[in-house]
C-alpha cells in the first residue's frame, strides 16, 4: 500500500498530539478524496436521510459514465431523533459521502488511506469488515459491502451498489459513507458526541444541541400532520406531471421532498401499517420513474463523461 | 512429481461463506485433476476472511499420453471393394493424424465402422492445470454474489489476485482480468505490502511470516486457547459459544484475544440483555464466574497482534458502555410502563398484509387459546391465564428493548410480566412460546408454554397455507416448516390434544371473527395434512423408525387422531414387527387390501340375508366385536390393545377367503362380500395401512 500521503499539517498535529477536531476531520477527507481525484461538491440542498438520496450519487450511480465525487451530506431521520438525550443517535446529523464509478481495483486500501491520514494508525487499531447488505426501498436500491469497525465502533459502510432505481447497476460504483460525528468521538476520546469539539474550545453540542431539540419537538409533538399529508400528494403529483416533461431533476427533488415528508409522517406516529407500505411505493415509483429518465436522457446525449475515461 | 499451491485473494468475505467455499473448492479441484489425468491427489484447502487456498501435492510434471478412439465412416464408405482406402478414407485418417494403413475396423449395431487410434501427448501439467482452475474458482457459488467495477462476473466479494504455482513455476490463469502471479499479499495492517512467493511450498509459510494464520483450525484453537487463559487469569470461564467462535474465526486473519472490563452497576440488567449487546452486537465472549454469574468482563477478539492493545481495549470498552447505556435507557423506559399498555402499539406492525397486525393476530391468538384450552378441559382459572398468556405474548415486540434487540423477544416480555406481578405462568407462557427457536433448541415445559407456542403456530400456518402461500423447495422465507416441526415436536408427547383438524378449524374461526377471511377449507386442511406429514416423517426418521413403517402409519389412523396418538401408534407398529403374530395379521390386512383394489367398487351396506356360508356370517360378528373393543380402546390411544384385538380377525378372515369366491357371479352378493371386507379395511386402517409395509 502507498502510505505516501500525509498532509504536513495534519502530520504535526498528530505527533503533537493535538485534538483531530470535527472541522479537521471534515477538512482532511475533502483534502484527501480530493487528492484522489474525487470533485468535491457541496452538500445538497433538500433535505435527504443519507448522502446517497442526493442526486449526485442516486442519479449519477447510474449507466457507464466515470463518476468520482466527495461531499459532506447533511441529513435527516426524524424517527431517530432523542431529544439530544442520547449520546451518540441524532435526527440530524453530518455524512460524508464518496463515490467511485466504476470502483477502483485498490478503492479499499484507497479507503484504508483516509484512515491513516485523520491520524489513525492501522497497526494500533483494530478494523474488521463486517459483512452488511444494504437496502434503501424508497430508492429501490441495494448493495453489497460491510459496516467497518474501529476497535468496535462502526465508523463506515462500505457498499457496492447493485441496483439502483430497480435498475442493475452494471458499471459498479463503490460508496463509502463515513459516520463522521462517530469518527470523531473515537478520535477525540469521548463518548458523548454533544462533548465532542467541533473546533478548538467549541463543542458539537454548543453548535447543534438547541436544533437538535426543537427539531425532535417538531417531528415528533408538533408537525401539523393534516397539512404534511397534503403537501405529500402536491409534491407527488408535481414530481409526475414534470417527469413526464423529462424534468428530471426538479421532479427528483419533489420524490426527495416526499420521501423526507413520509419520514416525519413516519416519526409522528401518523402512518398506519397498510399505509406505510403504500407511501414507500409511492415513493419508489417517483424515484424510479426519474432514474429510468436520467438514464433515457444521458444516453441521448451520448454519455458526455464516457469520453474523458482513462 | 510437483506441488501446486492456489491462492485466490478476495476482499473480506462474509463469516459464514468461506467454509462452504473452501469445501466446493476442493472438490471441484480434486475431480478436476482427476479429469487433466493429474491423478486423484489428495487435496487441501486453508482459508482466511481475505483468501481461499488450496493445496495438492505430488502433481506430475506431464499429463500422461492417452490414446483416444475415433469412430469414422462405415468400412464400406472408407474402402473400396478391391480393400483400398476411398478419398473418404484417407480423408478421415489424415485429420486425425493418422496413416491410413492404422485404421481398425469395430463391428458396432449400426454396422461395420473404421476407428482411428489418436495419440494425445500429455501437456505439462500447468497447461492443463491453468483452465481447470479457473472453471474451479469461478463455479464457486455463493448465498449472495455480487458485480463490481466494469465487470461481468459475479462473487461474492470482489477478486483481487490470484497466486497458482506448480513448484517454482506459475500456472497461467485468468478470472476477470485478474493474471495469476508469484505475488501475494499478507495481513492488511501488520504487513501492508505485497511479496514474491518463490516456491508453492514457501506461500503458506511466508503467509505466516507476513502476520497471516492460514488454517481456520489453527486459528480457532488459537482462539480458544487465549480466550480460556485471559478467562482464568481474571477468575472467571469464557462463555465460548461455537457459533459466535466461528464467526469471530472468519473476522480475522490473525486473532489476539483481549480482556476489557465495564461497570458493574450495568450488572443491575437482565443477564440476556448483557449478553446479547456483547455477543450480537459486538461479537464479545461474556465471562462468568463459577457460580454462573456474569462478571463485568468481556473477551474480544482483535485482527491484528499486540500492538496497540490497550487502544483498542479502550475502544472496546467505549463502545461496550455506550451500547449498554442505550439499553439501560430502553430497560428504564420499557419499566416505566406495564406490558399491557404496550399492546395497543401492536397494531403498528403488519404480520403479513393480508392477515393483518399483530394487534389482530393476538386478538385471534386469544380465542384460539381459549377453544383449545376449554378442549384440553383445563381448570377454569387455568383458562384465564392461558388467555392472558396470549393477550400478552407479543406485547413486547413493541418495547423499546426489543425494538433495539429483537433477539430478546420473549425473553423482556417474561421480565416486564414478572415486573407487573403477572402470574409467573403467564410470564413463563410468554417466553416459552418462542420455543423451539431453531433445530435442536429445547421445547416449552409448562403446559401454558406448550398452549401459546402450539396456537401462535398452528395461526400462522393456517394464515400462510389459507393464502396459499406454501413452502417449495428449499424456499420457506416465513418458517412454516420450522413451524409446524415446532408443533409436531411439541405434541408428541401431548396424547389429549385436539386433532390437527380440530385445531386448524378452531384456527379458522378466529380468521373469521377477527380478520373476516374465509379461506378454502378443503384446500387449506390438504396443504395442513401434507405439510404435517412430510414433518412427521422426517421426525420419526430421525428416531430410526423404518421407511416403510413410517409410511404405513401416517397413512392409516383416524381423521380425529391427535398429532401425539400418530406418534404413539408409529412407535407401537414399529415394535409390533418382532410380534410373532405380525406376519399374519399382516398378511390378512393386505389381502383384504388386494381384493379391494381389483373389485374397485363402492361398498353397499351389508345385509346379511344375502350370506351363502356360515364363514360371512363368523366374519361379520367377528368384525362387531373388534369394532366394539377397538371404541373402547381408541379415546385412550392404547394401539398395543388395538392390535391384540385386531389379530382376532385374522382367522374368520381367513376362513372366508377360503369359504367363499369373493367375485361371485351374483353381482348382489359380490357388493355383500366386498361391503363386508371394506368394514375388515377399515378397522385394519385404525393401526396402520398394511399394504406399505415392504
Amino acid at each position: 500500500m502507498n502510505v505516501s500521503y500525509y498532509p504536513p499539517f495534519f502530520t504535526v498535529l498528530n505527533e503533537l498530539n493535538i485534538l483531530m477536531t470535527f472541522q479537521n476531520l471534515l477538512i482532511t477527507l475533502e483534502k484527501f478524496w480530493s487528492e484522489h481525484g474525487c470533485l468535491i461538491l457541496q452538500p445538497y440542498d433538500v433535505e435527504v436521510g443519507a448522502g446517497t438520496n442526493a442526486p449526485a450519487t442516486t442519479l449519477r450511480a447510474l449507466g457507464p459514465e466515470p463518476w468520482n465525487v466527495a461531499y459532506v451530506q447533511p441529513s435527516r431521520r426524524p424517527a431517530d431523533g432523542r431529544y439530544a438525550l442520547n449520546p451518540m443517535r441524532m435526527q440530524h446529523y453530518y455524512q460524508y459521502q464518496v463515490i467511485m464509478k466504476p470502483s477502483p481495483e485498490n478503492i479499499v486500501d484507497i479507503y484504508l488511506e483516509s484512515l491513516m491520514a485523520l491520524g489513525i494508525s492501522l497497526e494500533e487499531h483494530d478494523i474488521r469488515f463486517v459483512e452488511d447488505d444494504w437496502e434503501a426501498p424508497t430508492l429501490g436500491a441495494s448493495g453489497v459491502g460491510w459496516e467497518v469497525w474501529l476497535d468496535g465502533t462502526e465508523i463506515t459502510q462500505f457498499t457496492y451498489f447493485q441496483q439502483m432505481g430497480g435498475i442493475d447497476c452494471k458499471t459498479v460504483s463503490a460508496e463509502i459513507t463515513y459516520g463522521t460525528e462517530r469518527l470523531a468521538c473515537c478520535l477525540q476520546s469521548v463518548d458523548s458526541v454533544w462533548d465532542m469539539e467541533w473546533a478548538y474550545g467549541v463543542t458539537y453540542g454548543e453548535t447543534e444541541k438547541e436544533a437538535e431539540y426543537q427539531n425532535c419537538l417538531f417531528n415528533f409533538q408538533e408537525a401539523d400532520v393534516s397539512m404534511l399529508f397534503s403537501i405529500f400528494d402536491m409534491y407527488e403529483k408535481e414530481s409526475h406531471r414534470i417527469a413526464e416533461k423529462g424534468l428530471v431533476y426538479p421532479a427528483f427533488d419533489l420524490a426527495l421532498k416526499c420521501s423526507h415528508l413520509f419520514n416525519l409522517l413516519d416519526a409522528r406516529g401518523s402512518v398506519s401499517v397498510t399505509e406505510r407500505a403504500s407511501f414507500i411505493n409511492r415513493v419508489r415509483s417517483m424515484s424510479r420513474k426519474c432514474c429510468l429518465q436520467y438514464l433515457r436522457q444521458r444516453e441521448e446525449m451520448n454519455y458526455p463523461l464516457l469520453a474523458r475515461k482513462g | 512429481m510437483a506441488n501446486l499451491i492456489l491462492e485466490v485473494g478476495v476482499e473480506e468475505m462474509p463469516a459464514n461463506a468461506v467454509s462452504s467455499a473452501l469445501e466446493q473448492l476442493k472438490h471441484s479441484v480434486a475431480r478436476g485433476l482427476e479429469r487433466c489425468r493429474l491423478g486423484d491427489r489428495d487435496v487441501k484447502v486453508l482459508g482466511t476472511p481475505r483468501r481461499l487456498i488450496l493445496q495438492a501435492s505430488a502433481i506430475p510434471e506431464q499429463q500422461p499420453d492417452q490414446v483416444r478412439e475415433v469412430k469414422g465412416p462405415p468400412v464400406s464408405v472408407a474402402f473400396n471393394s478391391e480393400g483400398h482406402p476411398t478419398s473418404a478414407g484417407s480423408g478421415f485418417a489424415k485429420k486425425q493424424g493418422v496413416d491410413v494403413r492404422s485404421l481398425q475396423k469395430v463391428t458396432t449395431p449400426q454396422g461395420e465402422y473404421v476407428v482411428a487410434n489418436v495419440l494425445d501427448r500429455g501437456k505439462p501439467a500447468e497447461e492443463a492445470l491453468g483452465g481447470m482452475l479457473e472453471e474451479a474458482v469461478k463455479a464457486l457459488f455463493f448465498p449472495k454474489m455480487m458485480r463490481w467495477g466494469d465487470n461481468s462476473i459475479r462473487f461474492v466479494r470482489p477478486l483481487r489476485w490470484i497466486v497458482a504455482m506448480l513448484d517454482d513455476t506459475i500456472v497461467p490463469m485468468e478470472i476477470n482480468g485478474v493474471r495469476s502471479s508469484n505475488q501475494s499479499r499478507g495481513h492488511r495492517f501488520l504487513s501492508p505490502e505485497p511479496f514474491f512467493v518463490d516456491h508453492a511450498d514457501s506461500l503458506v509459510p511466508m503467509l505466516e511470516k507476513n502476520g497471516v494464520i492460514c488454517d481456520p483450525q489453527v486459528r480457532m484453537a488459537d482462539i480458544i486457547r487465549q480466550a480460556k487463559q485471559l478467562a482464568m487469569e481474571s477468575g472467571g470461564v469464557a462463555l465460548l459459544d461455537e457459533e459466535l467462535l466461528d464467526e469471530n474465526n472468519w473476522l480475522v486473519e490473525k486473532p489476539t484475544a483481549l480482556l476489557g472490563n465495564f461497570q458493574s452497576e450495568f450488572l443491575d440488567l437482565p443477564r440476556p440483555v448483557l449478553v446479547t449487546a456483547m455477543k450480537k452486537h459486538q461479537r464479545f465472549f461474556p465471562v462468568e464466574d463459577s457460580n454462573g454469574r456474569l462478571l463485568p468482563l468481556f473477551i474480544s477478539i482483535r485482527n491484528g497482534g499486540d500492538k496497540g492493545l490497550d487502544i483498542v481495549r479502550a475502544g472496546n470498552e467505549r463502545v461496550l458502555t455506550s451500547r449498554f447505556s442505550d439499553a439501560r435507557y430502553f430497560y428504564n423506559q420499557d419499566m416505566q410502563e406495564n406490558l399491557e399498555n404496550m399492546v395497543p402499539r401492536l397494531s403498528r406492525l403488519v404480520f403479513q398484509e393480508k392477515l393483518g397486525t399483530l394487534f389482530e393476530k393476538r386478538a385471534r391468538l386469544m380465542e384460539l387459546t381459549k377453544s383449545v384450552a376449554e378442549k384440553l378441559n383445563f381448570p377454569v382459572s387455568m383458562i384465564e391465564y392461558a388467555i392472558r398468556a396470549a393477550s400478552l405474548a407479543k406485547a413486547d415486540l413493541v418495547s423499546h428493548m426489543v425494538v433495539e434487540l429483537p433477539s430478546l423477544q420473549g425473553v423482556m416480555g417474561r421480565e416486564y410480566a414478572i415486573k407487573d406481578d403477572e402470574d409467573i405462568s403467564v410470564a413463563d407462557a410468554i417466553y416459552q412460546h418462542y420455543l423451539p427457536r431453531y433445530a435442536g433448541d429445547k421445547l416449552p415445559d409448562t403446559p401454558l408454554g406448550r398452549l401459546i407456542a402450539v396456537c401462535d403456530r398452528i395461526d400462522t400456518l393456517v394464515g400462510y397455507l389459507g393464502l396459499e402461500i406454501v413452502p417449495t423447495g428449499s424456499s420457506d422465507p416465513f418458517g412454516l416448516r420450522r413451524a409446524a416441526q415446532g408443533v409436531t415436536q411439541i405434541l408428541i408427547e401431548e396424547i389429549d390434544y385436539p386433532s390437527l383438524d380440530v385445531l386448524t378449524e378452531f384456527a379458522v374461526n378466529a380468521y373469521k371473527n377477527i380478520n373476516g377471511l374465509v379461506f378454502d377449507k378443503c384446500k387449506l386442511s390438504e396443504n395442513m395434512h401434507a405439510l404435517f406429514n412430510q414433518r412427521m416423517e422426517t421426525l420419526l426418521e430421525d428416531t430410526g423408525i423404518r421407511y416403510d413403517v413410517v409410511n404405513a402409519a401416517l397413512n392409516g389412523g383416524t381423521p380425529s387422531e391427535p398429532i401425539g396418538a400418530v406418534w404413539k401408534r408409529t412407535g407401537v407398529l414399529q415394535n409390533l414387527i418382532g410380534d410373532s403374530d405380525f406376519t399374519s395379521v399382516l398378511q390378512t390386512a393386505v389381502r383384504t387390501s388386494n381384493i379391494l383394489k381389483s373389485a374397485k367398487m363402492a361398498g353397499a351396506k351389508v345385509n346379511s340375508e344375502l350370506f351363502e356360508e356360515a364363514c360371512e356370517g363368523e366374519l361379520l360378528d367377528a368384525t362387531h366385536l373388534v369394532a366394539a373393543e377397538i371404541q373402547e380402546q381408541i379415546d385412550g390411544w392404547n394401539f398395543q390393545d388395538i392390535y391384540v384385538s385386531l389379530k382376532k380377525l385374522t382367522e374368520p378372515v381367513n376362513h372366508f377367503f377360503d369359504g367363499v369366491l369373493v367375485m361371485s357371479d351374483n353381482e348382489s352378493v359380490r357388493r355383500n362380500r366386498i361391503a363386508l371386507l371394506k368394514i375388515v379395511q377399515d378397522l385394519y386402517l385404525h393401526l396402520a395401512d398394511f399394504t406399505r409395509i415392504v
